[in-house]
C-alpha cells in the first residue's frame, strides 16, 4: 500500500497553490465581495479592470486554461449579447456609428452596454474563479464544521454525481434502443423523437436506485446521532487569511459606500 | 443466547394485499453462517430486510408476531443501532458505495467517521480490512470507476470495516461476471474465518453446499425446510420448493435409486471424491 498516500490523511490536507489552499469559505467570501462589487459599482472601467485582475490572476495561480475556457465563453454570452442589446433598448444622442444602416449605435447605448456587461462578467468571473480553486467536498466539509448537517452535505455532493450517472444511465438506454431498431441519430426530430421515450425507465430507475442508496447509506450508520469525525481535515484557518478576508470585506463596503454616496448625496 | 430469534411472524408490505412473510419462526445463532435459498418471491429479501430492521423501520407496513434482535423487539430498536450491529451487502453494487468519495480509502472509512471513531483508528482499520480482502491496490482508484466486481468488494471491505455482530448477505453475486462471483465468495470464506454470524442469500448452491452450515428454505412467505446444511441440501424433495440442489446430490440420490446407494449423499465436490475414492479402495 501507498504508505505516502495513507499518511497524507493524517495530516492536514495541503496544496501546492497558496491561494487553492486557503479555507473555501474564506475563498467564496474573497471571490463573491469581487463579485458583488461589479454589481455594485457597475461602471465599466471598473468591471473590466476586475476582469483583467481574475485572468491575470488565473495565471498566477496556475489556472489559466480551465479559467479562460469557462470566462470565454461567458464573454461571447453575456459580454457581447448585452452590449449588442443594449443598443436597441437604450436611446441615446450621440450617435457614434451607423451599423450597416441598421440601427446606430450611440455613445449612452455604448456606455450603458459597457457598464451591464462589465459587471455581468465582474460577478461570473469571481463565481468561476471560486469554483476552478475549490474542490466541492472542501467546500461541504467548511460547511460541516460551522454547523450545516452532514445530510445537506451528502445530498449537494451526491447530486453531483448523480448527474454524471444520469448521463451514463441515459447513454446505456439509448444504445440499448439503438439494438432494438430504434433511429436515435439523424435530425432533431428523430433525436427527440428517441428522446423522450427514455425518461420514463431513466426516472424510475433514478428513484429505484435513490431507495438503495438509502439503504445502504443506512447500513454505514449515517443517521447515527454521535458527533461525526472525518479523515480528511483542511488545516484551521491562518490569521493572515482573515485579515486578508477583513480586508477584501472593507474593500467592499467601501466600494458600496462611495456608490450610494455617488447616488443620493451627490445628485 | 441466540442473536435473532422469530417467532411467528406474518408482516405485509403497506398496500400489499398479501402477506409477504406468514408465520415465519426461526432462531439464528452467534458464530454460524446461514444460507437462505428458495425461489424468487418467496420472501428471502423481506426476511432479510425484517432482520436488518428496515421491517418495520424502514418499510412500515403491518408486521405481527415477534422479533427479537440481540434479545430485544425489534420495534423497540433504533434503526442506528441496528446500522452498527447489522452489516448489510445486498445485490446491486452500483448502489452501494456513496458516490461521493473520491478515493476507496475514503470510501471505506465512511461508517466509521459516521460512528465517531477517531481518524486514527479508522486509518488503521481500514488498514486491515483492505488486507484482509486483498483490495490495496484499489486504496487510491476513485470508486465511481470501478468495476462491478471491485464495487461489490469495496462494498463489502465498507460493511466489515464496521466490525457488525451479524452480516445480512442477500445475493451479492447476481450482478457479477464469475471472475467478481469467485471474489466475492473468497471475501465470504475469510468472514466465515473471522468468526462472524453471517446470513446469506443465494441461488448459487454448490456455494452455499460448500460454506453454510444451516440452510433456510422459502416459498411463499413461510420458512419450509430450516436445518443443517447436509440433511437440506441432499434432500430432493427441495427441487418441488423451488429450490435447487447439488448436482452431486442428485447424483448420489440417483446411486439411491439404481440401488447402488452410497454411504451419505455428498453436496460438495469434495465430499463426492472422497466417496469415489473409497468406493475405489472397496
Amino acid at each position: 500500500m501507498n504508505q505516502e498516500f495513507i499518511d497524507s490523511f493524517r495530516h492536514y490536507q495541503e496544496y501546492d497553490n497558496w491561494f487553492i489552499g486557503f479555507n473555501p469559505l474564506s475563498k467564496l467570501n474573497i471571490l463573491f465581495a469581487f463579485g458583488l462589487s461589479a454589481m455594485f459599482i457597475k461602471e465599466w472601467k471598473y468591471g473590466f479592470a476586475l476582469c483583467l485582475m481574475y485572468c491575470i490572476f488565473a495565471i498566477l495561480i496556475g489556472k489559466a486554461k480551465p479559467f479562460f475556457k469557462s470566462f470565454s465563453v461567458l464573454v461571447l454570452l453575456f459580454g457581447v449579447f448585452t452590449l449588442i442589446l443594449r443598443q436597441f433598448s437604450v436611446h441615446g444622442t450621440t450617435v457614434l456609428f451607423s451599423f450597416f444602416g441598421l440601427f446606430d449605435v450611440t455613445e449612452e447605448a455604448l456606455i450603458n452596454g459597457l457598464d451591464m456587461a462589465s459587471s455581468l462578467l465582474g460577478f461570473s468571473g469571481a463565481i468561476i474563479l471560486f469554483f476552478i480553486t475549490t474542490q466541492m467536498r472542501d467546500l461541504m466539509y467548511s460547511l460541516e464544521k460551522r454547523g450545516v448537517s452532514h445530510t445537506v452535505s451528502y445530498i449537494i455532493l451526491a447530486s453531483f454525481q448523480t448527474m454524471k450517472d444520469l448521463k451514463k444511465n441515459m447513454e446505456t438506454i439509448m444504445e440499448s434502443q439503438k439494438a432494438r431498431g430504434i433511429e436515435t441519430e439523424g435530425g432533431i426530430v428523430i433525436r427527440v423523437k428517441a428522446f423522450f421515450p427514455i425518461l420514463g425507465p431513466l426516472i424510475l430507475g433514478a428513484i429505484s436506485g435513490t431507495e438503495e442508496k438509502s439503504i445502504a447509506m443506512d447500513a454505514r450508520a449515517f443517521s447515527a446521532k454521535c458527533q461525526h469525525t472525518f479523515l480528511r481535515e483542511l488545516k484551521p484557518v491562518p490569521v493572515y487569511e482573515k485579515i486578508i478576508v477583513l480586508l477584501v470585506n472593507l474593500f467592499f463596503a467601501a466600494s458600496v459606500g462611495f456608490k450610494i454616496y455617488t447616488i443620493f448625496i451627490l445628485k | 443466547m441466540p442473536i435473532i430469534e422469530l417467532k411467528n411472524i406474518n408482516y405485509k408490505y403497506p398496500l400489499a394485499r398479501q402477506y409477504a412473510l406468514q408465520d415465519v419462526n426461526c432462531t439464528l445463532e452467534k458464530g454460524k453462517f446461514y444460507g437462505l435459498i428458495g425461489e424468487n418471491g418467496g420472501g428471502k429479501t423481506t426476511l432479510c430486510n425484517l432482520i436488518r430492521g428496515l421491517v418495520p423501520h424502514f418499510y412500515n407496513g403491518k408486521l405481527e408476531g415477534e422479533a427479537l434482535v440481540f434479545g430485544k423487539d425489534i420495534r423497540d430498536h433504533d434503526a442506528d443501532e441496528l446500522a452498527v450491529k447489522i452489516g448489510y451487502v445486498f445485490q446491486n453494487p452500483f448502489n452501494q458505495l456513496s458516490g461521493i468519495k473520491e478515493t476507496v480509502f475514503e470510501e471505506i472509512a465512511m461508517g466509521l467517521e459516521n460512528l465517531g471513531v477517531e481518524k486514527e483508528e479508522i486509518i488503521q482499520k481500514v488498514i486491515h480490512v483492505c488486507k484482509l480482502l486483498k483490495i490495496e491496490d484499489l486504496i487510491e482508484r476513485n470508486p465511481n470507476e470501478l468495476s462491478g466486481g471491485q464495487r461489490q468488494r469495496v462494498a463489502f471491505a465498507s460493511i466489515i470495516a464496521m466490525d457488525n455482530d451479524l452480516l445480512v448477505i442477500d445475493e451479492p453475486t447476481s450482478q457479477l461476471d464469475p471472475q467478481g462471483t469467485e471474489d466475492v465468495f473468497e471475501i465470504i470464506k475469510t468472514i466465515k474465518e473471522s468468526g462472524k454470524t453471517i446470513l446469506l442469500v443465494e441461488h448459487k448452491i454448490d456455494l452455499i453446499a460448500e460454506y453454510c452450515d444451516e440452510v433456510l428454505v422459502m416459498e411463499k412467505g413461510h420458512i419450509v425446510y430450516f436445518g443443517e446444511t447436509a440433511n437440506i441440501l441432499s434432500d430432493t424433495a427441495l427441487l418441488a420448493k423451488g429450490a435447487e440442489i447439488p448436482q452431486v446430490a442428485i447424483w448420489g440420490n440417483e446411486m439411491k435409486e439404481i440401488q447402488r446407494p452410497l454411504q451419505y449423499i455428498p453436496i460438495t465436490v469434495s465430499q463426492t471424491v472422497e466417496l469415489i475414492r473409497k468406493m475405489g479402495g472397496n
